[in-house]
């Protein structure tokens, strides 16, 4: 039923999904019951799609930090230690009739769509738990970290990210952007790292640990890598 | 839960195009219309104007089956799913035909359910948009047979929480819809999402028609979406009650090659000689002189008919143009410029791809005021005259006509090009031919990035290997774009309570061509902002507007076409024909631009005379243009309007026909109604902004527009 090559990366999908429900990574159980510890929120991404290849400029904001991110379509991204609600706005860079749509997910589904086919059209979306009325305009994130995991394409990858006392577990498709909201409290010096791990196999990582504007480190090939800064 | 969809989602998204033997590959299509129902979901009988400017759906997939029972329920056996399209390049649901569009998310075999880390795909159409040309949705291999019965369509079917007058209530995730303001009360705001909710939540929105596919067959499949909708909503937020409706635009007669012919499409055919193997010969199909891909056709290296092609393409009436291009590993490119086809009508067309050495192209993109500066999300089209075309067309003219671009590719974060593929789809510019024999490849690369100069640059392949004379060093690809800067600030008539997000906008003065954009953000109790962006030095003048974006209870407002920001309730500044800034010097308008106020919504909608696909409707102020209009939709209770919804002003509708300038006329937007509050509320009535109207309701007014 399966082929050599993916009955790995199943199997070890199964084991890391089995191993993140018992930890209460995500799911709504709370199996080995280590307390009075809730699940945390529903993790919100974002998906920038429509016309392959088509240019943007997205600006995205929670409630502590915002980002600039620049790319082109198709792009996940994904705020780790994210506060919400969370708003963003994406905008094409191209006088065209290309599609550009972003799409809100909480968990597996689609909780809000915005499309754009017009020349630098615009498509805005925002995604609030209940309770919360207001969407964000926060001041620019500081320090500014980001993982841009560019290839290889269609790779579904997962990704430890961690500070000082924290880590966090992701799993998304490439390409991917992924920002790190406040790290270590803020500290402008670090560190963090990422720990890498292709599931599907579909060719070598290309990624960038990118820092207050520029590259930091980079890693490139392999199914398996490890980025850290300081 | 996890378990099953590790194991039964799809992990083999990125292998071959190949058509399996017993599969079909069904070609999907939308055309749509909207049609005004009362509470009983009964057509009116001679409608007003359509009240809405948007009407959208969230569409999942596209199923069939055999069943002849009239309502086939999720669990039975048989489906056939034509989803989004999803994952990049060769995705699930796509074989020997694929777009250029990606949804992000896949689906097991199912068709309705989704693997770990993807979420389920959906694409949001507008049928208040849907032209007379069919969207063209996807296309997929299904099981070839000759007997499918029903067909379906899936839309979100998840339901979410909305705020109704500060209420939370559940509304369905189907849709939603933007309306017009009105002249009556009660109304709700208008020009604002509101939530949508089925009429009939439980049944499916499917229809009954007879299907035969073949074996490797190739079938067109338009389905027309009808949208039925009640009047515009008297409560701000509340769902609207839609009810969509489909049927089958049916094929007519096979051509004379046994192709079946679509009434809204158009059928091209033909035969590569020369093609590569392990069906690594794609034909693609470009709307003329772009870079946007419609169609792509993986050529089968060993079916019945080897190295054979079809590609079904929505075509209006009067004609329309593609560029059709062939490419494949080691092999030179053939192209086709401008060829123009008929719906309903076949036209045939071969090439010859010859085998070829095949090289990389790769290079760096930087700013020519600051080295040491990346240039992100830059896009890079190689461009090849058109051989049967005398004399050679020149592809470093703007327009390049004649010119087909065979090849893209795209920056990163660092500027570098081309972004990464993957073992089984290499970027289109890590196999360009190159050589003199036996074809001779000339190739121009077009370099566009929002606020940059176009640059065009020679790319050399007479030899084994590619150049560039015109790059860094020793003719690397790599280059410095070169710009200058537009700088000023953007004035509130009074301090923001909270932040305020504008967005100014840099346009080819006279022209909606948009340069670039920059944000704004007006802090708490502050009045002012500045801006500043990088704008090409070489187009001439450009006229500047910025839009402030508004939430309404708490949801970002969609869009009004051009206009940078959402229907926004703040008054649009404009500054027209603002010098050009020399190379890396900086031009500052003469004044601020402002004052920007709250002044709440207005719409405006009229007729127009015997409209095309290319009408549109512009709304100026000031001689600078800031909003395009909806026009249409064709086919439905409003046929040939225009709707624009816009903040109250002074403006000028111009009509533009294929771009060229047609009747206009002055329009003065009406304000909005304060509508008081019967009783004293703790909660404020919603509105787009905050006018002074205390806990009143702001409610926009409709205002009739000329006919045009």
């Amino acid at each position: 039923m399966f082929s050599k090559v993916t009955l790995i990366p199943r199997l070890t999908l199964i084991a890391l999904g089995l191993l993140t429900a018992a930890c209460n990574g995500f799911g709504t159980t709370n199996i080995t019951s280590p307390g009075n510890t809730p699940n945390i929120a529903t993790q919100v991404g974002f998906r920038v799609v429509g016309r392959i290849g088509t240019p943007f400029s997205c600006y995205i904001s929670d409630a502590v930090s915002s980002w600039n991110v620049q790319g082109v379509v198709p792009l996940n991204i994904i705020i780790v230690n994210e506060s919400p609600p969370v708003r963003i706005t994406a905008n094409k860079l191209v006088n065209d009739s290309s599609l550009l749509s972003v799409e809100v997910l909480a968990g597996f589904f689609v909780k809000a769509l915005a499309s754009s086919s017009q020349g630098f059209g615009l498509a805005p979306d925002g995604y609030q738990p209940l309770g919360k009325r207001v969407l964000p305009n926060a001041q620019p994130a500081s320090p500014d970290a980001r993982f841009y995991v560019k290839g290889p394409a269609t790779e579904v990858f997962q990704a430890l990210i961690e500070d000082r006392n924290t880590s966090n577990l992701v799993e998304t498709r490439a390409p991917a952007v992924i920002l790190y909201d406040q790290p270590n409290g803020g500290d402008s010096t670090g560190p963090i790292d990422g720990i890498f791990t292709a599931v599907t196999i579909t060719g070598g990582f290309s990624i960038d640990l990118w820092w207050n504007g520029g590259v930091v480190a980079s890693k490139f090939g392999g199914t398996s890598q490890t980025l850290k800064f300081q | 839960m996890i378990v099953a969809l590790i194991l039964f989602g799809d992990l083999n998204r990125a292998r071959a195009a190949k058509v399996k033997a017993a599969q079909a590959t069904v070609v999907v299509g939308f055309t749509g219309s909207v049609v005004q129902v009362d509470a009983n979901n009964q057509p009116i009988p001679n409608p007003p104007p359509l009240p809405y400017q948007h009407v959208y759906l969230n569409v999942v997939s596209v199923r069939l089956n055999t069943s002849t029972k009239s309502i086939v329920s999720d669990s039975e056996s048989g489906w056939q799913t034509i989803p989004v399209p999803a994952g990049v390049g060769n995705s699930t649901g796509t074989g020997e035909v694929e777009t250029g569009l990606n949804f992000g998310g896949n689906f097991a075999s199912g068709g309705n359910s989704v693997t770990v880390a993807e979420g389920r795909s959906e694409i949001q159409i507008d049928v208040a948009q849907l032209p007379q040309l069919p969207l063209f949705f996807n296309a997929a291999q299904i099981k070839a047979d000759a007997n499918y019965h029903q067909i379906e369509l899936v839309l979100d079917d998840s339901n979410i929480q909305v705020t109704t007058n500060g209420q939370q209530q559940t509304a369905g995730n189907a849709g939603n819809v933007v309306p017009l303001c009105t002249t009556t009360q009660p109304a709700g705001e208008g020009c604002v999402i509101y939530p949508t909710t089925i009429f009939n939540p439980g049944g499916t929105i499917s229809t009954i028609s007879p299907i035969s596919l073949s074996k490797q067959g190739l079938y067109p499949l338009v389905i027309n979406i009808q949208v039925n909708i009640q009047a515009a909503p008297i409560v701000s937020g509340a769902p609207v009650l839609i009810q969509p409706e489909i049927s089958v635009v049916q094929n007519s007669e096979p051509s004379q090659s046994g192709l079946p012919l679509n009434q809204d499409l158009a059928t091209i055919s033909g035969t590569i000689t020369n093609f590569a193997s392990n069906n690594g010969t794609v034909v693609t199909a470009e709307n003329a002189g772009t870079n946007i891909v419609v169609q792509q056709y993986y050529v089968q290296s060993n079916a019945s008919l080897p190295g054979a092609y079809t590609l079904l393409l929505p075509a209006a009436a009067d004609g329309t143009s593609y560029d059709i291009y062939v490419s494949a590993p080691k092999h030179a490119f053939a192209v086709k410029s401008g060829l123009t086809v008929f719906p309903g009508k076949f036209t045939e067309l071969d090439f010859d791809t010859p085998a070829q050495n095949a090289v990389p192209l790769s290079g760096q993109l930087k700013d020519n005021c600051a080295p040491a500066l990346p240039i992100q999300a830059a896009t890079l089209q190689l461009l090849m005259p058109d051989p049967n075309i005398s004399p050679v067309p020149d592809c470093t003219a703007s327009p390049a006509i004649g010119c087909v671009s065979v090849a893209t590719a795209s920056t990163d974060e660092t500027g570098q090009f081309p972004l990464p593929g993957n073992d089984q789809f290499r970027p289109a510019f890590n196999n360009i031919p190159v050589g003199s024999a036996p074809t001779n490849q000339l190739y121009t690369m077009l370099i566009t990035a929002s606020g940059y100069n176009r640059t065009v640059e020679l790319v050399d392949s007479s030899s084994n290997s590619l150049s560039c004379p015109g790059g860094l060093g020793n003719s690397s690809c790599s280059f410095n774009l070169d710009h200058g800067y537009l700088a000023g600030s953007l004035n509130l008539a009074s301090p923001s309570s909270g932040t305020l997000s504008a967005m100014v906008m840099a346009e080819d003065t006279g022209t909606s061509n948009i340069e670039n954009f920059a944000q704004a953000l007006v802090s708490p109790s502050q009045s002012s902002a500045n801006f500043s962006m990088p704008v090409p030095d070489n187009v001439g003048n450009f006229d500047l507007f910025a839009t402030v974006q508004d939430d309404f209870e708490g949801q970002p407002q969609l869009q009004t076409n051009h206009t940078a920001q959402p229907n926004t309730g703040h008054s649009i500044p404009v500054e027209a024909d603002v010098a050009a800034p020399a190379s890396c010097a900086t031009v500052t308008p003469d004044q601020p631009l402002g004052d920007v106020t709250c002044v709440g919504h207005g719409s405006v909608e009229g007729g127009l005379n015997n409209p095309t696909n290319a009408t549109t409707v512009v709304l100026e102020k000031d001689g600078v243009q800031v909003i395009t209009g909806v026009v249409g939709p064709f086919g439905s209770d409003n046929s040939g309007g225009y709707a624009i919804c816009a903040p109250p002003d002074d403006y000028t509708l111009q009509r533009f026909d294929d771009g060229v300038a047609g009747e206009s006329a002055a329009v003065a937007l009406n304000g909005p109604t304060i509508v008081p509050i019967a009783s004293p509320s703790a909660t404020p009535c919603p509105g787009i902004c905050d006018a002074g109207q205390g806990n009143a309701c702001l409610v926009c007014n409709e205002t009739a527009g000329p006919s045009l």
